[in-house]
């Protein structure tokens, strides 16, 4: 009888221990990497506008197209295999409009990054797409001969090649350096 | 007879524990690439992407495009085998930074890096998540060798606790080589 109980106290200190045990020599790795999953991100709903790194960001507008890609949009020289898509994949423009607060903000710019991500989670980056060459820069910190200036409205637009089933699910995700981790996911619908 | 029956115990432990010793596997084995295997013309899935091969070729001469106007050819001392393959990325943009080929006698062969980073090379294209690229692999290596060869893709050279792909090419003995390879105009 003495025995039994014995085994019933040691049982349930096991009980006690083993995640303690566990605790001990992992607790802070299994925080780092449910630190480092964290996702610190501001959802913008379409149409909305949103301040991220001092400069205030919204969607200025997208377009898409599947299979031949029409003769205007194609770029000079390019043959008409070059100008259309494969079955099942989409050309997604984004149009993204930005005014920076002050002259920071415009610095923030420079390391700066447009994705897509979708609802599940799969993330896509800039393409160079077989179309003519926009009328947009395609960088958040434009060219030498047109940069972004402070208060004044600055567009930019990249070009994406998306699965069939991504291109109504996608929203646009933008990085800056000096925000990580933060993020802005603006939304496109 | 208890203690006879104590002493079987002590054995059975003590073999246990011998199997147990022996069938631990070592470090490497540990850390080392989780290997996932196929064969050519199967779709073959990693962590992060996917990939098939879809076809095979050797050849004595690789013709490329060294500038848009510029078609160069390159010999080789052995043959220059050729996989055509398509792969895709399965959540986030990922190159394939690794593709090796596995011979029969141990040896692995790097992609050769005699050719510029040109379209047609899998190797130079970024994969999207459910975008399909198709393009080629190159390498190098002596014409006996090309039997039994096994291709290895991973995303990194040390792929470790990560996915590496190996697809069988199927090369039951080694294909007679094809004067060129024409990278311009397949």
């Amino acid at each position: 009888m003495r025995t039994r109980r014995l085994y019933r106290r040691s049982l349930a200190g096991l009980i006690l221990l083993l995640p303690l045990a566990l605790w001990t020599a992992s607790g802070e790795g299994l925080l780092d990497y449910l630190r480092s999953r964290a996702v610190d991100e501001t959802v913008v709903a379409a149409c909305g506008r949103q301040d991220y790194g001092g400069s205030s960001w919204r969607i200025d507008g997208f377009q898409s197209w599947s299979g031949v890609l029409p003769a205007e949009a194609a770029a000079p020289g390019l043959n008409l295999q070059a100008a259309s898509l494969p079955p099942g994949v989409h050309l997604l423009r984004v149009r993204v409009a930005l005014r920076p607060g002050d002259a920071e903000a415009v610095k923030h710019l420079d390391r700066c990054e447009l994705e897509l991500a979708d609802s599940r989670g799969r993330r896509w980056k800039p393409q160079p797409a077989p179309l003519k060459r926009r009328e947009f820069p395609a960088r958040c910190s434009g060219s030498l001969s047109d940069p972004p200036q402070v208060a004044l409205e600055f567009r930019f637009e990249q070009d994406f090649l998306l699965p069939e089933d991504a291109v109504d699910d996608v929203a646009a995700v933008i990085r800056l350096g000096a925000e990580k981790p933060r993020l802005l996911r603006l939304q496109l619908r | 007879m208890s203690r006879l029956r104590a002493l079987g115990w002590t054995v059975l432990a003590l073999a246990l524990l011998l199997a147990m010793r022996e069938s631990t596997p070592n470090y490497d084995a540990l850390v080392g690439p989780l290997v996932q295997r196929g064969r050519s013309g199967e779709n073959l899935a990693g962590r992060r992407f996917e990939a098939r091969v879809d076809a095979v070729h050797a050849a004595r001469l690789i013709r490329y495009e060294r500038r848009p106007d510029s078609v160069e050819q390159r010999d080789s001392s052995g043959v220059w085998l050729v996989v055509e393959a398509s792969a895709r990325a399965t959540q986030v943009p990922v190159t394939l930074g690794n593709a090796q080929l596995l011979t029969r006698d141990g040896r692995r062969y790097a992609q050769s890096g005699r050719l510029p980073l040109s379209p047609p090379l899998l190797a130079a294209r970024e994969l999207q998540p459910g975008i399909e690229s198709r393009g080629v692999l190159l390498f190098e290596l002596p014409a006996d060798a090309l039997a039994g060869a096994v291709l290895a893709l991973s995303e990194n050279r040390l792929s470790r606790l990560d996915s590496e792909l190996h697809i069988d090419l199927g090369l039951a003995v080694a294909p007679a080589p094809r004067e060129f390879y024409d990278l311009v105009r397949p």
